[in-house]
């Protein structure tokens, strides 16, 4: 009768994924790279332009296969490179769940508890993304599912009250920043796109209601997953419609950008608490999330069961952000050399499997 | 052997024996007798042989016990033989309407504590049971904990038979099926599990009789406890298994799919498995016209959104973020705050303790001296903290709003893990602010939707989105809601 609390099906594996990637995206273009100015929705879609090869190779892969993308690539590659892989993907999101607690805590210290050492809200902070985790991915994904629907409430309330100072021109000239900013940014971006093959080699597939079996999902349903990421992104990201571009060429801290996004010095005080409530929900997802792949894969990679790895990865992820090695400089350089890592790995097993095909058809 | 050789356990595995007079003394040491007053053994003559009958007094209708078993006994003239004597009583001379053989002493011991009374017969090693039941009970009444302004006002009672009937009034299917057992390990309590084959899905069915089973307490005094012992999530703060006192909710339950539990002595069905929303739906809800349903729901969910964040919210916004609050408000709160010698915190929680108080008073205190109390309660809650500066007006307000949203929630276990609830979100946001809150929330959202009540996710069907029946959050026309129960077990694949 009680669920398994390591698995996660399709539609709450899609909620969190939505969810995760376009507020990394947001936060990217938006605070992390505050040098892309106003296009910040051009850098996204490049990022997107560079990951589509990489996810076409995860549905390649699960097509010929037939099965989940774990099933495909331990077919296509063996069990071995399968579980190396997972132990890679598996730090990484660890960092990125470090670098998402650091995020979090900055900018609850930023926007709400000025006077706060960061050390009171990182460890509380840390402890309720490992807590959050504990309840396992359909619970995870199950209270994502409520939060889209919030959140989507919220969003149409910021839109209407900023509707009067928006400008479709303030996110043209679209080259202002410059090509060689804008191709950095989506090198940066793709890193985040590539966590829906990630999430695919995660999750379980479509649980069938009344009975403890699975369906799997449909290749097809990766690229849909793409499409939704990059329209959604696209759309949060038009809240720089809102906002005066900045000719200024400095590189702009943390801090300067949220204010930036949060008042701009003109708009509305209301709009302030639905902007933080989608802020920090968003990314209090996505940083459970990561922090719940990180334990499915390292279960995955040392063939172990139950949460101990969570936990484990989750106090890591703790300690970095305490030692600030997950700071701001620090999680950019990480995701720019991530991402064609990620690239190069996806390609490689779809090219994998195509010749192996080839082989066996010799 | 002499009988100070057995004990009483022993004599619970055997069977009746030949001889009245063993039977006697087996029930003596059974029993207690001479101690133990109210067990009756009464033996006299049928014919040309002894009878005895044992019964508990007070448990058993004496007027039918005289006419339709002892007067015929008596009466009887005819030679029975002894091979085959309880079984002519039974079909050839007592009027009573359900009788049963029994198998041994342990049996007879459990029925006639029950209330059955027990017919033994000389020279014949059988007994038979007879059920002329009539426990002292109260009529049936309204119900006390949810009362609704459309709709039946018939409550369950502390008799399962009459439970099990008012439900059968309101279902009258010939696939509706009643499972009674015992349960508990000492005082083997009678419980009975009622759901509708063919559309209950037999896999929730048999795991809770299984639950029910393994239940190994000695003493089961209600439906409360066993809710406790058999629900998935015991250590939860919001209940999983729904608790009513309604017939016509019970049956609507049962209509859905779920099974329902009732016990001897307690006023209360069980139905699971639940979701969150059937806690926050009432009865009348379907009694009304769609629109009205519709308004009313829409109220009762916004008294308790109200009811969980106004005091954390109210406490985070004037403490981390007053910038957000318009200027006019700002100065009003700051205005009547102004005496008040305690913190937001410590006026919220004192606030807080004395509505509870006033609340859990109410619900103990004699009749006689009730009105008392709401003159009590106005006079702390109201005119007294805020003239002796103790509490300021804005927060007798909020206080209010949120004991009244409470009190709009039909079941009284999710009001209470409502209430636990926005004390935790009260010292999040008390503690981080806005960003508390937020995180309290959604912790709060994750625990929600992980729970299980007997495989049926909790938060279903907004999460994980499955088709629901157009009657979760808003109170749909009946044309436009699914046919079909929502927890039956699919005939064909449907995945989510």
């Amino acid at each position: 009768m009680r669920a398994d609390d390591q698995e996660i099906t399709h539609f709450p594996m899609t909620a969190l994924t939505v969810v995760s990637v376009t507020a990394r995206v947001f936060y990217m273009t938006v605070i992390d790279t505050p040098e892309v100015e106003n296009s910040g929705w051009l850098a996204a879609l490049i990022g997107a332009a560079f990951s589509f090869p990489a996810i076409l190779g995860a549905y390649f892969l699960m097509k010929k296969h037939n099965g989940t993308l774990s099933e495909s690539i331990t077919q296509a590659a063996g069990e071995k490179v399968y579980r190396i892989f997972c132990m890679i993907l598996s730090l990484a999101l660890m960092y990125e769940t470090s670098a998402l607690i650091s995020i979090l805590t900055s900018s609850g210290a930023y926007a709400t508890l000025y006077n706060m050492h960061k050390l009171l809200l990182l460890i509380p902070t840390a402890v309720a993304v490992i807590f959050a985790c504990s309840k396992g991915g359909n619970g995870l994904g199950g209270s994502c599912e409520v939060w889209i629907r919030i959140n989507l409430l919220l969003y149409a309330v910021v839109l209407h009250l900023e509707y009067d100072t928006a400008d479709m021109s303030y996110i043209f000239p679209i080259l202002g920043p410059g090509t060689k900013v804008l191709l950095n940014t989506g090198r940066k971006i793709m890193t985040y796109y590539l966590l829906i093959p990630v999430s695919f080699m995660v999750e379980t597939g479509y649980a069938v209601i009344g009975r403890n079996e699975h369906k799997k999902a449909a290749p097809e349903s990766i690229l849909k997953v793409f499409c939704l990421c990059i329209g959604i992104s696209f759309l949060l990201l038009l809240i720089h419609s809102f906002m005066y571009p900045s000719l200024s060429p400095v590189f702009k801290s943390r801090s300067a950008g949220m204010d930036l996004m949060l008042s701009n010095g003109r708009s509305n005080r209301t709009v302030q608490l639905p902007i933080l409530i989608i802020w920090f929900s968003s990314l209090f997802i996505c940083a459970s999330y990561m922090l719940f792949a990180s334990g499915w894969l390292m279960n995955r990679a040392l063939m172990e069961k139950g949460r101990k790895c969570q936990f484990l990865l989750g106090i890591i992820s703790m300690v970095i952000a305490l030692f600030r090695l997950s700071d701001q400089s620090r999680s950019a350089a990480f995701s720019a050399g991530l991402g064609p890592l990620l690239s190069f790995a996806f390609l490689t097993l779809a090219c994998v499997s195509l010749f192996k095909k080839k082989e066996k058809a010799k | 052997m002499p009988d100070f050789f057995y004990s009483a356990e022993e004599i619970l595995r055997e069977k009746p024996a030949n001889s009245i007079g063993e039977n006697r003394e087996k029930l003596k040491k059974i029993f207690h007798i001479p101690q133990n007053m109210d067990v009756c053994l009464k033996e006299f003559k049928a014919s040309d042989f002894d009878v005895m009958l044992a019964y508990i007094d007070g448990l058993v209708d004496s007027e039918k016990l005289s006419e339709a078993v002892i007067k015929p006994l008596i009466e009887l003239k005819e030679d029975v033989s002894p091979d085959d004597r309880i079984g002519f009583l039974k079909t050839h001379v007592l009027y009573a309407p359900q009788t049963s053989a029994a198998e041994s002493f342990g049996d007879i011991s459990r029925e006639m504590l029950s209330g059955i009374c027990v017919l033994f017969a000389d020279n014949c090693d059988q007994a038979l049971f007879i059920d002329l039941r009539r426990f002292p009970h109260r009529p049936v009444n309204r119900t006390n904990n949810e009362s609704v302004v459309l709709g039946s006002q018939e409550g369950f009672v502390e008799n399962i038979r009459m439970n099990i009937s008012l439900i059968r009034k309101n279902i009258r299917s010939a696939d509706l099926v009643t499972e009674i057992m015992d349960i508990g390990s000492k005082n083997r309590t009678k419980a009975a599990i009622m759901y509708i084959d063919g559309t209950a899905d037999m896999e929730i069915v048999n795991e809770a009789k299984r639950r029910l089973k393994a239940i190994s307490d000695e003493t089961l005094m209600g439906t409360g406890q066993i809710q406790q012992l058999i629900e998935d999530h015991p250590m939860s703060i919001l209940p999983q298994i729904l608790q009513t006192e309604r017939p016509d909710r019970a049956a609507a339950g049962l209509y859905e799919g779920q099974f329902a539990i009732l016990t001897d002595n307690s006023p209360y069905a069980l139905l699971g498995p639940s979701t969150i929303f059937h806690f926050i739906h009432a009865s009348d809800d379907s009694f009304m016209r769609w629109q009205y349903g519709m308004f009313v729901r829409l109220i009762r969910i916004l008294g308790i959104v109200l009811s969980l964040m106004l005091p954390g919210m109210y406490i985070a916004l004037t403490q981390f973020h007053s910038h957000l609050i318009p200027m006019n408000l700002i100065s009003s709160i700051s205005e009547a705050r102004a005496n008040v010698p305690f913190s937001i915190l410590g006026e919220i929680l004192f606030m807080e303790f004395s509505f509870h108080l006033i609340n859990e008073a109410g619900t103990r205190i004699p009749s006689q001296i009730g009105s008392a109390l709401g003159i009590v309660g106005a006079l702390i809650l109201g005119q007294a903290a805020v003239t002796a500066n103790i509490a300021s007006p804005i927060l007798i307000i909020i206080v209010a709003i949120t004991g009244l949203g409470n009190f709009v929630i039909p079941s009284y276990s999710l009001s209470i893990g409502i209430q636990i609830s926005r004390l935790l979100i009260l010292f999040a946001g008390a503690a981080f602010g806005l960003y508390g809150i937020v995180i309290a929330l959604f912790l709060m959202s994750v625990s929600v939707c992980a729970l299980r009540s007997f495989g049926a996710p909790y938060a279903s069907p907004i999460a994980p989105k499955r088709p629901g029946k157009g009657n979760v959050i808003f109170r749909m026309p009946f044309g436009f809601q699914r046919k079909g129960a929502f927890f039956e077990k699919r005939k064909e694949e449907n995945s989510i």
